[in-house]
């Protein structure tokens, strides 16, 4: 859901842009989880239904028959072919996006290929496309026409196309910032599904609240965006809802920043002060959060707590700004690799990166995620597949977590997005990590590292450690 | 209480002081290019951006030491930029009209930042704050009265802005250099005959600066997030509001009205929101004054200022000893050869359809469609620039008004996107004429800073609200807009609406073609060429400039609804903000601003250049196949701009573009070849914009 | 071709002409405005040059002081040939032009125009003494150092121009209709001013339309017709010329 604005005709000039990121997609994906019935046990969930990789990290089926298949656009006897679209140089904001992405996407590639590839071939990727970030329909109709694309694995700032891929019949998998576009389509898919659109509350923010032992929480977003306003009225919403009982409350909320802070911050940091804030929850972007934190420093509100839009895993990003970043809170809705993950999927995914010297970011195991439905859903299809095939018989998973990456998704539902308490998926399942030391350090138990709290229950309540390895 | 009101006003001008100063130095530094060079130099927040972004690569990426970093980026390429900019250009344009300079400095603006990425193969990258002059520039701080602290970089750049702002108008006052520089912007011939090398005080002019670009180009950097042209473009803008203050000449006060902004801003950060709390009323005010108070004090300081406009300027007497701008020929009654060519032309335009309709994919279709509606747009440029000779930066807020009342009729009350569209452009016409009384004191340079203003201030605000903007809480990806249905004809495909969008294209260029030769048109070009001399046989300038920029504004704004129904969801920042309304006039005006094929060659490149030249879809086209396309292309996009913007630079000798220049060149040799000279060669009074 | 020899030096110490054009073509871009002009102004010579609207007296007075380039032909200024040489030269070489029209900077101060051309010459030490000089000149001057230029009367802006010209010392004046739209007082004014700058050995080119004053002051007259010269001979022969043309009958043509 990320809504980059810009000005420039193409890149490089003014770039008004600012992604929201993992904080709109946070929010809305809490709402997105789904599981069974919230049974919180680390017991591996029965192999319930045929071709799916639920709980287990080799995949299920193992590689796929193999069958000649015709008129399918992408795939030949050898080889299935993907293509990854997503802006890459031009992003400026300066996020390793259309490269991380695809490198995490050719990594499960890799990684798949080197176990036998699906039905007998090969996966690879047969083109990879910047859009320059303002040319993203455009590419996207060019790649619909593209007969060696089987289906468009994307990650750019902004949608448009989007809508053209999926009504041409093309499955499309994409990231957390760009969710908002699938709502309702049934062959796009997003790493833990369509997450809320409207009305949204999310247990997670008040989580971090509980974690920093924070009572007074500020809220900021820029006024630009509509995206980062709704982000900030969700999270007002959320303490309106879950605050009271707990002695929770957003005693500051803004969501008129202006891009880029060009008079500064002084005045907002200083109200905050004021107001006695020790929680800071932003819907803005990763390197505005730099400049709030060194404001809220400046000001010497060290004790204040800051909870990061996003960024997991982003070691560099980290590394170049501990000091400033030291105590700063992070929500993850992948499986953290701080938790024991030892013979999981997670553990996979590093032994590939690090094979294929991935540069490692949320993106780049987005990609992996991504890929990872794509060849469970050629699998789930069997042998003689389409487009519409695989797409269908994905579908029919209840409970896909792509080896344990993930908490459990109901693909039966998760197309649809959920609008306030409509649609919502039985769980929601988070991770919490602050940085340390110029690293990534989890909370909670490393067996158990995922807190879910069950949507079905209106009231707070403490969240059950859960894992899904 | 009280005592806290005190302390919490000296806090927020404290808080206001380093924002403060990055306005104050680019102030100052606009003042100074301006006094020294006659310039609106809107480029400087460019040259700013290729100082901070060479200073960064050389110190942050290269590890260079901070001083060799320095001396490259501030005292090497900043000079070395002015030099360039005024021996290859900006000399050439001292005779030109003040609005020919504004364009080519738009033009740089565009171009400076691509050309400087593209040279030093620069990308921002998250988390990287750049690093300013002095070490741990942003982690040491210095608390003040015990209410706020500096940090050393802008401390750094407090003491910077100050000693420049002495230093710099004790220069103009104690020396000689100032005098002389003055002198040359007056009459640079003048200057010549009283001994003094003109060229060569031209140059050092422009090298002082540049110099102070780099400077405070290194100096701003640490208060951004990250590298951005777009930041710096819009400090100078915000800049130019302080600069008004000293009407653009004196240096003091420039720099005071800098500071005094920052200052101003941070109050109304700390006081409204908290007055807002016991006062709602006051919460637009907040949410929206704020964010956009530069760009309400520049446009005042414009309407209100009188000394502003009048302040000193006096055409240059010996502007004639320089050839003067090549006049603009209007080409002789339409001869054998010529019928033959439009025809020729005529058809291998219909060709080139017939190909697309047929056999176009779907992306070119898309581009095709994008661009016959962004040619409507450009249309409104012909009108308000090639016609009635004015420069319009807000055109695409006035293309942003025509969208969203299409789709907030056709979201809320269910209306048909055409009535919509129909509708945007009588809405977007009244903002327009809304817009053009205010400035009916204005002329020529202060027009444009007076519609970027407004520009800057739709962007900063009026987006924002949801009667005009997109409704709060939706994503953009919901902002739909349906495709018309007329009848029995559907238009959700591409190619059904890209019909009908020529169709309403070929009836806008006949329109604006018959606008043109009507008396109406003859009118508007009267006020162009002088505004006395046409009020002098009874044209009300007031009466034409409001009919020029309603009808300008109404066709953006027609363009800009059939943009979003094209595109299908009004998506305002890739396609109406203020920069990107500045690489149409850009486009535009090197094509020929007075004749819609201007319009529509423009459009035609914005859309297509990129796919077919820049990623070698022709070349390819030519050599049979995609694959032998040569290893250098696909080019990056930066290209684009870079041609376009340097091409602005011939505007000055050509303002009738480069279409009417080479029919003017093929129609001045028929005539040469002729013996008798029956061509109309009408010297225009308004041979400049 | 004896209409352009150089008349004989008045004081033998220095022979070179102040200024010849030696077949001179010059135009601005596709406009050709002078075609073949020879003429020579001998060291404190005084030469009057006078024609129709549009023969190119302000072009060639243009040409005399660098501010265009000729075509073809060349410049020579007391010797040294500075055809290509832009106008500063000129003016360093001590041609001093008094342009058509404005002839001061409206955006300066009187002041600040004098310390134009007297820090040029005289540099910051003999700033003083040359602005006193310029106001002894012309007191009015004196008054209204800090007030604009622009915002003088147009008499009193040839007055600045020709304080600034009587401190620079030039050896050829050129001065492009310096009496138009004076006032008859101001007329006489300027014309004992350049009188004044005669007798110290200034070579003057005085373009004029009011012939007569002209004539009193120089010693020869060209007279060019549409960018040549059509007749150059002394004042006495012009004035015997103007004589017979004003009380002939008038011709058929």
């Amino acid at each position: 859901m990320a809504i980059i604005r810009t000005q420039s005709p193409t890149i490089g000039p003014k770039t008004r842009w600012f992604t929201l990121f993992l904080a709109a997609t946070l929010m809305a994906a809490s709402c997105s989880n789904s599981s069974d019935d919230g049974a919180s046990t680390t017991a591996a969930r029965p192999d319930d239904t045929t071709g799916d990789t639920t709980g287990d990290t080799t995949p299920a089926g193992g590689s796929g028959l193999f069958e000649p298949v015709s008129g399918v656009p992408g795939v030949s006897n050898n080889a299935i072919s993907f293509a990854v679209m997503g802006t890459g140089a031009a992003n400026p904001l300066g996020l390793c996006l259309l490269d991380c992405y695809a490198q995490g996407v050719q990594a499960y590639f890799d990684y798949r290929n080197s176990i036998g590839g699906v039905n007998g071939r090969r996966l690879e990727l047969s083109t990879v496309v910047d859009d320059d970030l303002v040319n993203t329909k455009q590419k996207a109709l060019e790649l619909i026409d593209d007969p060696d694309v089987f289906g468009i694995f994307a990650a750019t700032v902004f949608q448009d196309g989007y809508a053209d891929i999926a009504e041409a019949g093309v499955p499309m998998w994409i990231t957390m910032p760009s969710a908002a576009a699938a709502d309702g389509y049934d062959n796009m898919f997003v790493p833990i599904g369509t997450p809320c659109a409207e009305d949204c509350r999310s247990h997670f923010a008040v989580q971090q609240a509980i974690i920093a032992g924070a009572t007074k929480v500020g809220v900021l977003g820029f006024g630009v965006s509509t995206i980062s306003r709704s982000c900030v009225d969700g999270f007002v919403r959320t303490f309106e809802q879950w605050g009271p009982g707990l002695g929770i409350e957003v005693v500051y909320k803004n969501d008129s920043l202006t891009l880029g802070f060009p008079n500064g911050i002084g005045p907002e940091v200083t109200a905050m002060k004021d107001a006695g804030v020790d929680l800071v929850q932003t819907c803005i972007d990763q390197n505005s959060v730099l400049t709030v934190l060194q404001e809220l420093r400046r000001q010497g509100m060290d004790d204040t707590t800051v909870v990061l839009p996003q960024g997991y895993a982003d070691q560099r990003f980290i590394e170049d700004n501990r000091d400033l970043l030291e105590g700063s809170l992070l929500g993850v809705f992948t499986l953290p690799f701080e938790a024991n993950i030892e013979g999981t999927a997670a553990a996979t995914f590093l032994e590939w990166a690090d094979k294929s010297d991935v540069q490692v970011n949320d993106f780049a195991i987005q990609g992996w995620v991504d890929a990872d439905m794509a060849a469970t859903a050629i699998l789930a299809a069997g042998p003689v597949f389409d487009r519409q095939s695989a797409v269908d018989a994905f579908n029919r998973i209840t409970d896909y977590t792509a080896g344990g990456l993930i908490s459990p998704v109901d693909w039966t539902l998760q197309h649809d997005a959920p609008r306030g308490t409509d649609n919502l998926p039985p769980q929601e399942c988070f991770a919490f990590v602050r940085v340390t030391d110029g690293a990534f350090e989890l909370i909670g138990d490393p067996d158990k590292p995922f807190l879910c709290w069950d949507n079905t229950i209106s009231e707070w309540h403490d969240p059950v450690p859960t894992s899904f390895t | 209480m009280f005592a806290n009101i005190g302390e919490d006003i000296v806090t927020a001008v404290l808080q206001g002081a380093p924002p403060g100063t990055v306005y104050a130095l680019v102030a100052l530094g606009f003042v100074l290019a301006y006094k020294t060079s006659g310039v609106f130099n809107l480029a400087f927040g460019a040259q700013a951006y290729a100082s901070a972004v060479l200073y960064f690569k050389t110190h942050a990426e290269w590890g260079w030491p901070v001083l060799p970093s320095l001396a490259v980026s501030v005292f090497v390429l900043a000079p070395l930029v002015g030099f360039l900019l005024e021996s290859l250009i900006f000399r050439h344009l001292r005779t030109a009209p003040p609005v020919s300079s504004l364009v080519v400095a738009i033009g740089l603006t565009i171009a400076i930042p691509s050309i400087v990425d593209l040279a030093l193969d620069f990308q921002p990258r998250n988390g990287q704050i750049p690093l300013g002059i002095v070490p741990n520039g942003n982690s040491v701080y210095y608390p003040v009265f015990d209410l706020y602290s500096f940090s050393r970089d802008e401390l750094m750049a407090m003491g910077v802005a100050t000693a420049a702002m002495l230093a710099l108008a004790a220069m103009f006052r104690f020396t000689m250099v100032g005098l002389k520089m003055r002198a040359v912007v007056e009459s640079p011939r003048l200057t010549e005959l009283n001994g003094l090398a003109a060229d060569r005080i031209s140059i050092s002019a422009w090298m002082l600066s540049s110099l102070f670009a780099g400077l405070a180009g290194v100096l701003i950097a640490p208060r951004f997030p990250t590298l951005a042209p777009g930041r710096f473009f819009d400090i100078v803008v915000v800049a130019i509001a302080a600069a008004a203050v000293g009407a653009l000449v004196s240096l003091p006060r420039a720099y005071i009205g800098g500071l005094a902004l920052g200052v101003a801003i941070a109050l109304f950060n700390t006081f409204i929101p908290r007055w807002a709390n016991d006062h709602s009323w006051l919460r637009p005010m907040q949410n929206n004054i704020t964010p956009a108070l530069p760009f309400v004090v520049l446009f005042l300081v414009l309407v209100f200022m009188p000394g502003l406009r009048r302040a000193r300027f006096a055409a240059d007497p010996l502007a004639g000893v320089d050839p003067p701008p090549r006049s603009t020929v209007i080409p002789a009654p339409i001869s054998a050869s010529e019928i033959v060519r439009r025809t020729l032309g005529t058809t291998l335009l219909v060709v080139t359809l017939i190909v697309l309709f047929t056999r176009g994919d779907s992306a070119f279709l898309y581009l095709a469609g994008q661009g016959a509606a962004l040619a409507v747009v450009y249309l409104s440029i012909t009108i308000i620039t090639g016609l009635a000779g004015h420069i319009s930066l807000c055109q695409g807020s006035f293309a942003a008004v025509g969208a969203f009342t299409t789709y907030q009729l056709a979201a809320r009350y269910d209306t048909s996107v055409l009535v919509g569209a129909v509708a945007g452009a009588l809405v977007a016409a009244a903002v327009g004429a809304l817009l053009s009384v205010p400035l009916i004191r204005l002329s020529g340079v202060w027009i444009a800073i007076a519609t970027l203003a407004f520009a800057f201030f739709f962007d900063a605000v009026m987006v924002k609200f949801s009667w005009t903007g997109a409704p709060s809480g939706v994503a953009t990806g919901d902002l739909v807009v349906p495709r018309p249905v007329i009848g029995p004809w559907d238009m959700a495909s591409d190619k059904s609406f890209l019909a009908f969008l020529l169709a309403v294209l070929a009836i806008a260029t006949v329109a604006v073609m018959l606008l043109s030769r009507s008396t109406t048109g003859r009118m508007l070009r009267a006020t162009r060429g002088s505004e006395i001399a046409a009020q002098s046989i009874g044209i009300s300038p007031t009466r034409a400039r409001v009919l020029a920029f309603s009808l300008a504004a109404g066709l953006a704004g027609l363009g800009g609804a059939l943009l979003v129904i094209q595109q299908e969801s009004v998506n305002y920042d890739t396609n109406f903000a203020p920069f990107a309304a500045l690489f149409w006039l850009v486009l535009v005006v090197t094509f020929g601003a007075r004749a819609p094929e201007g319009a529509i060659a423009g459009a035609a490149t914005f859309t297509l250049f990129d796919k077919v030249v820049l990623q070698g879809t022709f070349i390819g086209w030519l050599l049979r196949s995609p694959d032998r396309v040569p290893g250098l292309l696909p080019v990056s996009p930066k290209w684009r701009l870079v041609l376009f913007g340097l091409g602005t630079i011939q505007y000055a000798s050509h303002p009738e573009g480069v279409l009417e220049m080479a029919r003017a060149r093929r129609n001045r040799r028929r005539a040469e070849d002729d013996d008798h000279d029956d061509d109309h060669v009408e010297l225009a009074l308004e041979a400049s914009v | 071709m004896g209409l352009g020899g150089a008349a004989p030096a008045k004081n033998g110490a220095d022979v070179s002409a102040a200024l010849e054009l030696r077949r001179v073509y010059a135009g601005y871009g596709p406009f050709r405005a002078l075609f073949d002009v020879n003429l020579t102004i001998a060291a404190g010579e005084a030469v009057a040059l006078v024609g129709s609207n549009g023969a190119g007296k302000t072009s060639l007075a243009r040409v005399a002081s660098g501010l265009v380039t000729p075509s073809e032909g060349s410049v020579v200024v007391n010797g040294r040939d500075l055809t290509r040489a832009p106008a500063y030269r000129y003016a360093r070489a001590g041609v001093a032009h008094a342009p058509e029209g404005r002839s001061v900077f409206a955006t300066l101060t009187v002041e600040e125009n004098l310390e134009l051309s007297i820090h040029r010459i005289r540099g910051r030490k003999g700033l003083k003494a040359g602005l006193e000089q310029a106001y002894a000149l012309y007191p009015i001057l004196g008054e209204r150092r800090q007030q604009l230029a622009g915002t003088l009367s147009g008499g009193e802006q040839r007055m600045l121009t020709m304080a600034r010209v009587l401190v620079d010392a030039p050896r050829l004046l050129i001065a492009d209709e310096l009496s138009l739209g004076l006032a008859p007082l101001m007329v006489q004014h300027t014309y004992e001013a350049l009188q004044q700058l005669r007798q110290s050995g200034v070579a003057l080119l005085v373009i004029e339309q009011h012939v007569t004053h002209a004539l009193a002051l120089c010693d020869r007259v060209v007279i060019l017709d549409r960018g040549t010269p059509t007749w150059i001979g002394s004042s006495e022969q012009a004035r015997t010329r103007l004589q017979t043309v004003l009380h002939s009958p008038p011709t058929s043509n």
